[in-house]
């Protein structure tokens, strides 16, 4: 009776391992050829000045939604209830409502801020990429003019796989704890005392007696010394098992955790507990912004990590496009020259300083830029006071200079800073009179766009 | 005459005197399995030469009979008195660990009542080879386990009863035999 149960277990197990590899297999299939894949898209709701923390969010699956009813009157004819909607000449015409169709955007227009800006963008994952068995990686990059910058890893870790990644570590755990580290254990200490007490007695001594005496130099009976001693008593097998123990060591754990929980580099791992439900991942990324910085074009790629190893790479998904709006691109870049006397002789040559300043806004360096601009209290280095979030100064600054497009939009701006919406409405509309691009760049700079949206501005322009 | 004695007595008490000085370990020890062998008493000292070698005296005595219900005659007994001189070889120190010995033994005996009613007596010459582990239980005190096998020939008489027997073999033959299987208990000074 005992035989045959070990067999039905041994047949359960292997069939219920196989099973587990080939529903695996089974679901790669179905990945492939649907062509799932995790995709970007610009987030729903939230503005860019809400919490920083990432969050997740589910969203049900829609339905359509038909508002045509097809009924047999009474008469046997057929008739048709539906929604109707009157014209203006008052015809009265059917109206079936259609789905919404969702547009997903492919790009946003961000703002740099105190020399950064902030990349925030939802990640979907369709629920058939989930699984309890694996792992999902998702690493987004950011190809940010030439240079490719990796974002932190974004992992969705199966239950089953988590915990076969734990016991891994617990097979490793036991492993190491096979390994002695407490020296005496190997040696025979009892033997070796009583050997010392017998045949060294000068040594045993010693051991109460802490005299100036070397115990490596003692010698006993026909001149043993200490070192023989021990060296004889050595359990030598157990030193030699332990060595290839310790030889074993990375093998091992190559062998127990080829997959280790990773702790840098992932923005989170979350175990799914999976009940096939899409996820959507918001992600949100600060970068610090430098000279020549236009957009950042996001892209997502990963894997599936199946039994340690990866299975199944995908595909790159369409990539998501940042355009970055910078106060760098209101400075005015008119050149600027000073006259020296020389020995009765004027000589214009450029502002050096002056250049220096203004090459510190383009290469968004405002903190540079203040310090070689602020003699000069112009446009410019009200723009780096702004840009610096040092709106006072800059309101200093601009009450004093001659009204212009650029001049009231900044102070446009520094009134929605300060909560001053009227002011800011008023100065807005002002500098687009005056400057009618800056319309559009109103759009750019969320100080002005959050109004133009509030107020509806654009409408009645 | 009188200096080569004196010096001759010098030189024994200076070899056996001191212990440590000239590094001699002395000790005496007994093999419990003997006493299971009809009570046989037994001693042996012996003292380390070096550090892998140890000479020892050993000397067995039985003198005792039991009665017995196990044969006719009512008389058991595995007399004998034996002397042996031998050495040891410590491969790593005197009076530890492993060892192998051999020895020189006279043994005279009278057995009987054991196996038959027949008993048999004699002389026993002969060389033995023997090994065996030490194990240190304390500074002084070591318990070793071993066993040997000793060649050589007897001069024996063979008799039908333990007592009163008539004579019905002897002669001279040699033997190969099991011996010196012991558990010694021994004792290091």
């Amino acid at each position: 009776m005992k035989r045959t149960s070990f067999w039905a277990i041994a047949a359960a197990t292997a069939l219920t391992l196989g099973s587990c590899a080939v529903q695996v297999k089974q679901s790669f299939r179905v990945i492939g050829r649907d062509s799932l894949n995790a995709r970007l898209s610009i987030p729903v709701s939230a503005g860019e000045w809400s919490d920083g923390s990432d969050t997740y969010n589910y969203i049900m699956p829609y339905e359509t939604v038909t508002d045509t009813l097809k009924v047999i009157d009474p008469d046997g004819k057929k008739a048709f209830f539906m929604k109707t909607v009157a014209d203006s000449s008052g015809a009265i015409h059917t109206s079936e409502q259609l789905p919404g169709v969702v547009v997903t955007a492919r790009f946003k227009n961000i703002p740099e801020r105190n020399g950064m800006i902030r990349i925030a963008f939802d990640v979907n994952v369709p629920g058939e990429m989930l699984n309890p068995l694996w792992q999902l990686r998702l690493k987004p990059t950011a190809l940010i003019t030439d240079d490719t910058l990796e974002l932190d890893e974004v992992r969705f870790t199966g239950k089953k796989y988590r915990e076969r990644q734990i016991r891994g570590y617990e097979l490793y755990d036991r492993f190491l704890a096979s390994i002695i580290t407490d020296s005496s254990e190997l040696v025979h200490t009892g033997l070796l005392e009583a050997f010392i007490d017998r045949n060294i007695p000068a040594l045993a001594a010693l051991r109460n007696d802490s005299s100036a005496l070397d115990p490596e130099r003692v010698k006993g009976l026909y001149g043993i010394t200490f070192r023989d001693a021990r060296e004889h008593y050595l359990k030598h097998s157990a030193i030699a098992r332990n060595n290839r123990r310790l030889g074993r060591l990375p093998d091992m754990y190559a062998k127990y955790v080829p997959d280790p929980l990773a702790h840098d580099g992932i923005r989170t791992d979350s175990v799914i507990t999976g009940d096939g439900q899409d996820i959507i991942y918001r992600y949100s990324q600060n970068i610090r912004t430098k000279s020549g910085m236009r957009k950042i074009v996001l892209n997502i790629g990963g894997s599936i990590f199946y039994d340690g190893e990866e299975k199944y790479s995908l595909p790159p998904s369409p990539p998501l496009t940042f355009y970055i709006s910078s106060f760098a691109t209101l400075a005015d870049n008119t050149e600027r020259y000073i006259t020296t006397v020389n020995d009765s002789v004027s000589i214009t040559v450029k502002d050096t300083l002056y250049r220096t300043g203004l090459q510190a806004i383009m290469d968004r360096d405002f903190k540079k830029a203040i310090l070689y601009l602020s003699p000069y209290r112009d446009l410019n280095c009200a723009l780096a006071f702004l840009a610096m979030d040092y709106n006072a100064s800059a309101m200093r600054i601009l009450e004093e200079l001659p009204v212009s497009g650029k001049r009231n939009y900044l102070m446009a701006i520094i009134h929605s800073r300060n909560g001053n919406e009227r002011k800011a409405v008023e100065y807005f509309i002002h500098s687009v009179r005056l400057d009618p691009s800056l319309s559009f760049r109103g759009n750019l700079d969320p100080e002005i766009s959050r109004l133009i949206e509030k107020y509806d501005i654009h409408s009645s322009m | 005459m009188k200096h080569k004695v004196t010096k001759i007595v010098i030189a024994v008490l200076l070899l056996t005197g001191s212990t440590q000085a000239m590094g001699q370990k002395w000790s005496i020890a007994t093999n419990i399995l003997d006493y299971a062998d009809f009570l046989t008493l037994n001693a042996e000292v012996g003292v380390s030469v070096h550090q892998h070698w140890s000479v020892s005296l050993k000397g067995r005595y039985n003198p005792f009979t039991f009665p017995t219900t196990l044969n006719k005659t009512g008389r058991i007994q595995n007399r004998t008195l034996s002397l042996s001189a031998g050495a040891r070889y410590w491969p790593f120190f005197v009076y530890s660990g492993w060892y192998c010995g051999s020895r020189l033994q006279w043994s005279r005996y009278n057995s009987g009542g054991i196996f038959s009613d027949s008993s048999s007596e004699g002389d026993a010459f002969g060389l033995g080879l023997s090994a065996g582990y030490a194990l240190m239980l304390t500074k002084h005190l070591n318990i070793e386990f071993g066993l040997g096998l000793w060649v050589g020939g007897t001069g024996y008489r063979r008799y039908s009863s333990p007592a009163c027997g008539r004579l019905t073999d002897s002669g001279i033959k040699a033997f190969i035999a099991p011996n010196d299987i012991h558990i010694n208990l021994l004792y290091s000074f």
